[in-house]
């Protein structure tokens, strides 16, 4: 895709009070749904306009804004891919001498902050001598580090001369690696981004008039520079933090950690500006920047441009009910409720556990209105929505009915059935397996059209991912009512074939059944998961196994075993530890040890020897791809993309490893074990499909 | 009459007027952002000026759709920041619109019902042509109603100047040249300076900021006058030259009862006396002001003689010529339209008679001898309107 290049457009205000002053917009000429961002032809346009500007002998003072809603949200990603070192060092430089000459001209600069404003756009408002921020702009955020790069045109030195090096750290370090947080306009100005933050509604009038005091003199602007905790203990800290976060697995927050930390202990600016081009150069064509840019556009774009939605239209959904009213239950109830805001039916055959959902289900809205995020009436109807029964009957009349019980196939069956006595036929019936087959479930109802999978990840509130399941039966309209849930819900969606465990269950089995195996051979848990999360993975797979629950995990692994014996082998210590009543191997009372049960039970190999490190992650790897190679040639996703975006947003594997399939195309480990890479650029047909 | 309260002029401020049209100041701005830049500049202004005490937002507008409908008064409180506790409404009478906002806003402080109101018109007339959407009865024309003229204000000023053949078109260009002149001087002395505010609008160039009115020609002579076309008749008299033209703009007022003035320390520079609105034939609409102003100087037992200024609209010089010579006053007369009129500034239709207002109290700001002003335009379909207002 080629640069929508952000052009620089240059007017004159010609003041009463002090004369002309320059105007200068940041516009890409499209809508704020396509922001301004810059590429090698935003910077040449930048060095027109600055041309052009210093051609009038009588300029006063410079005002550098954006299109509406909109600053600018930092470089064209799309000149990202498969850059090379040398064309991201002149990028770096490219930017510093342009950004440069804003910096330098002889008179005031004032950057009014309209909009949103992101890494290089917050970068070109920082070469500004002054800054105004709109109480209303979207975010403002460095989030170069969350794509495995560094601020690299000035962020790293600038920042830290304007806000000290502590909050400079928080917004490039720690708040890129916690989510890609963004600031809001309040934050940002508290945090000493902003020499004022101005109301929305009169705000370019308002920074104008700024501008024209700070040129008369009539008004002056003096920053305290902040209170700074001793520089070693700040960068320490944030090292940690660094740490805990991607556990050394991507080299960016510790370069931008360096680069801040040198300007902070008084380097030159010359001097950091060539050290954030030697950063750029050494990062951007590396494998953890190209990794992040293909997720972040496999996250921002193909998941929600939803290439495999059918074309059918959709059910309206006006009623829903969820069968089976446990922990699953009451979450999927809680978050239908709020989307959707149409009458549920919670249903479950034991009362107590139906009581429970209530109090989960309520109590979720008065903590909302507690927060003031919910008034006490919206929340008091959205209850009276609710109807909590034993009985199928009340489900007449639904949309949707999804299904979260037990994960037994007979007893799936056997409410599928009960349920479609009472629904008409064109309800769509939805199950939330995590593993058994949805054609199963619907081989013997009057309508197996209607049954799809909809499969949602624990906790229900904070995974964005949703595993769509068509069987070969499934209708286009149920496909597609699944998909309009989903984004009522606002989850992603990614459609995958009816085979056991889909996608993110499938593949953190077999994963989980490589680091067990490492067990057996002798290695301690604890340093099974130390050795994989130096992947970069946000825990290990023992620490996940206590979030899963063993005896979900056990069951998973079971019929995984029972549908590839060949690839999944029956662990009965996962076994063991299923049937045992643990909420997983550590004890975390005691910090990261092993239960002594597990310790005890645990059974090792015979004469096996530990392995290394590089062995467990070897092995590890070598079995997900393994698997990943079958599920390709089984038709379980359109694309390796797609197991990738599962990875992402249901496993939270890494952006810096493009989930998975990415990291091992990019390391090799694809082309040793099958002389081709994994992901490709076309989509292929779901099995059964 | 007795127990009327004063209703009181405290400040008012207006956008620079654009052109109508794709490459006019406000071609790419809604007007409800123009409304609402007005209303900010008022409380700008005014630091005494407590949002949470304005009793009411009345605004007009002719053609109430698009981004001017939605009760432009409501829409425009909220946009503006105003609490949400102080309420607004939208009126319409063309090109009176913004001054029947004004005489409803005095009115019900004159009451005693409301103490603080803002008054304003709004028109983009680039984004609203005049008639927009509008659907005529059959029967106006069916039953002869009105004549087909009626409809179309360059023909009605024609009919005009059939109806007073002393008034050529030499006459009428001689006025509208003085326009231009008079808004040349004024705007090099810095009279709209204090009701004028600049605006930032958005365009295909990037932000620009406005604020100078976009419409002026100055140095236009009667010899370009005489060059231009008469599109409303063959060898007509109505150019676009001694019109006023096609417009985008915005404008209010703030009045206050005496006492809430006072008592927030903001100032009181005019109270309006009282008002007329008249009808007429609509096929010679521009007549409108002469019968106004004659009845509200009859209500007043006031002459012409007392009156110290006069701000007239400028739908046409035809309408301006056809009022001085009624009163028999002289062509260049001081005291009507002394900083010129809508001929040169342009005439976005509801916002006119809020222009019109705050020129009658700079002028009362700035002749200490003054006591009396009119405020009066003429209106389509045939009415007329003035509003006298006395110096504090």
């Amino acid at each position: 895709m080629a640069e929508l290049v952000t052009a620089f457009k240059v007017g004159y205000a010609d003041s009463r009070r002090v004369g002309r002053l320059a105007v200068v917009t940041m516009d890409n000429g499209a809508d704020y749904t396509k922001p301004n961002t810059f590429g090698a032809g935003a910077l040449a346009s930048l060095d027109a306009a600055l041309d052009e500007v210093e051609r009038q002998p009588d300029v006063k003072g410079l005002l550098l804004t954006g299109k509406p809603f909109i600053f600018a949200v930092g470089a064209d990603l799309t000149a990202f891919t498969d850059a090379t070192e040398e064309l991201a060092r002149e990028g770096g430089r490219r930017g510093h001498e342009v950004f440069g000459r804003l910096r330098d001209l002889p008179f005031p600069t004032l950057a009014a902050i309209n909009g949103a404003c992101m890494g290089g756009g917050l970068e070109i408002a920082l070469h500004c001598d002054y800054r105004t921020l709109s109480a209303k702009a979207a975010a403002l955020a460095f989030p170069e580090v969350f794509l495995s790069i560094v601020p690299g045109w000035g962020g790293t030195q600038l920042a830290p001369r304007l806000v000290g090096a502590a909050n400079a750290l928080t917004v490039i370090v720690r708040n890129a690696l916690d989510n890609n947080r963004t600031l809001k306009p309040q934050q940002a100005s508290e945090l000493g981004f902003a020499d004022r933050l101005l109301p929305a509604v009169d705000f370019f009038e308002d920074s104008l008039a700024l501008l024209e005091d700070l040129v008369s003199g009539t008004t002056t602007i003096t920053r305290t520079p902040p209170v700074e905790d001793d520089l070693d203990a700040v960068v320490d800290r944030i090292r940690r933090y660094a740490d805990d976060k991607v556990h050394g697995a991507t080299r960016a927050p510790y370069a931008a950690i360096d680069l801040v930390e040198f300007a902070a202990r008084g380097g030159d600016l010359a001097e950091g500006r060539h050290r954030e081009e030697d950063a750029l150069a050494e990062l951007l064509p590396g494998r953890q920047a190209q990794a992040a840019v293909y997720s972040f556009n496999l996250t921002q774009q193909r998941v929600k441009r939803q290439p495999w939605k059918p074309a059918a239209p959709p059910r309206t959904v006006t009623k829903v009910g969820v069968v089976g009213a446990g922990l699953m239950g009451w979450q999927l109830g809680a978050l239908f409720l709020q989307r959707c805001e149409v009458p549920l039916v919670m249903k479950d055959i034991d009362q107590a556990v139906l009581d429970r959902a209530r109090q989960a289900i309520e109590g979720e809205l008065d903590t909302r209105v507690a927060k003031g995020r919910l008034s006490a009436g919206k929340a008091a109807f959205l209850k009276s929505l609710v109807t909590y029964t034993t009985d199928d009957a009340p489900l007449a009349g639904a949309d949707v009915v999804v299904e979260a019980v037990v994960e037994v196939l007979d007893v799936k069956r056997a409410i599928f059935a009960d349920i479609e006595r009472v629904v008409d036929d064109g309800c769509v019936l939805a199950t939330n397996t995590s593993s058994l087959s949805v054609a199963a479930m619907a081989a013997d109802l009057r309508h197996p059209e209607r049954v799809v999978g909809l499969h949602f990840f624990n906790p229900v509130a904070v995974l964005p991912l949703v595993e769509v399941v068509r069987t070969p039966a499934t209708s286009d309209e149920a496909v597609a009512t699944a998909f309009a849930i989903a984004k009522t819900l606002r989850k992603s969606a990614v459609p995958c074939a009816d085979t056991p465990g889909f996608v993110v269950n499938r593949l953190l089995t077999r994963f989980m059944g490589a680091c067990g195996e490492a067990v057996n051979q002798g290695n301690d848990f604890a340093q099974v998961d130390d050795a994989v999360k130096a992947l970069g993975l946000p825990m290990g797979p023992f620490e996940l196994l206590g979030l899963v629950g063993p005896r979900v995990a056990a069951h998973v692994a079971r019929t995984l075993h029972d549908a590839y014996p060949d690839r999944f082998d029956l662990d009965p210590n996962f076994q063991m530890l299923g049937d045992s009543g643990l909420p997983g191997v550590y004890d975390w009372s005691r910090g990261r040890v092993p239960y002594d049960e597990v310790r005890e039970r645990w059974e090792r190999r015979a004469g096996a020897q530990p392995l290394t490190d590089e062995e467990i992650r070897a092995a590890a790897l070598e079995a997900t791809a393994d698997e990943i190679r079958a599920m390709l040639d089984e038709g379980v996703v359109a694309d390796a993309r797609d197991i990738d975006t599962c990875m992402l947003l249901g496993a939270g594997w890494p952006f810096f490893n493009g989930g998975i399939c990415k990291y091992l195309d990019q390391t090799g480990i694809s082309e040793k074990l099958f002389g081709a890479p994994l992901v490709g650029d076309t989509d292929r047909a779901l099995a059964g499909a | 009459m007795a127990d009327l309260r004063d209703a009181v002029y405290v400040d008012g401020v207006r956008v620079p007027i654009g052109r109508a049209g794709p490459k006019g100041y406000y071609a790419a701005t809604r007007a409800d952002d123009m409304v609402v830049r007005t209303i900010r500049a008022l409380l700008d202004r005014n630091p005494g000026l407590d949002p949470a005490r304005i009793d009411d937002n009345v605004w007009a507008a002719t053609t109430q759709q698009g981004d001017q409908a939605l009760t432009i008064g409501r829409t425009s409180a909220i946009l503006a920041g105003l609490p949400k506790s102080v309420p607004g409404y939208a009126i319409d009478r063309m090109c009176a619109g913004a001054l029947t906002s004004i005489t409803n806003a005095a009115n019900a402080i004159r009451v005693g019902a409301q103490q603080l109101v803002i008054a304003g018109g709004i028109e983009h007339m680039g984004h609203h042509p005049m008639g927009q959407g509008a659907d005529p009865n059959p029967r106006f024309l069916a039953e002869q109603l009105v004549g087909m003229s009626a409809l179309v204000m360059g023909q009605t000023a024609e009919n005009l100047h059939d109806e007073l053949p002393d008034i050529t078109k030499e006459r009428a260009d001689t006025y509208a040249v003085q326009s231009q002149e008079r808004v040349a001087k004024a705007r090099a002395e810095g009279v709209f300076d204090s009701h004028v505010v600049r605006m930032a609008v958005w365009s295909d160039d990037g932000w620009q900021v406005v604020t100078d009115d976009e419409h002026p020609r100055p140095g236009t002579t009667l010899e370009d006058l005489a060059t231009l076309k008469t599109p409303f008749r063959a060898g007509g008299r109505v150019t676009a030259g001694n019109a006023a033209g096609l417009n985008d703009g915005a404008g209010c007022v703030l009045l206050a009862n005496r006492e809430t003035a006072a008592e927030l320390g903001l100032p009181a520079r005019m109270r309006l006396v009282d008002y007329t609105f008249v009808g007429v034939e609509p096929e010679t609409m521009g007549y409108g002001p002469i019968p106004a102003t004659e009845r509200l100087l009859t209500r007043t037992g006031l002459a012409i003689d007392d009156i110290d200024v006069v701000e007239m609209n400028e739908a046409f010089a035809v309408q301006c010529v056809a009022f001085l010579d009624h009163f028999g006053l002289p062509l260049d007369s001081p005291k009507v339209n002394p900083y010129g009129g809508a001929i040169a500034m342009g005439h976005p239709l509801a916002m006119s008679g809020a222009r019109l207002t705050q020129q009658l109290a700079h002028w009362f700001d700035t002749h200490d001898d003054a006591r009396y002003g009119l405020v009066t335009l003429c209106v389509g379909l045939g009415m007329g309107c003035s509003v006298l207002w006395e110096r504090i």
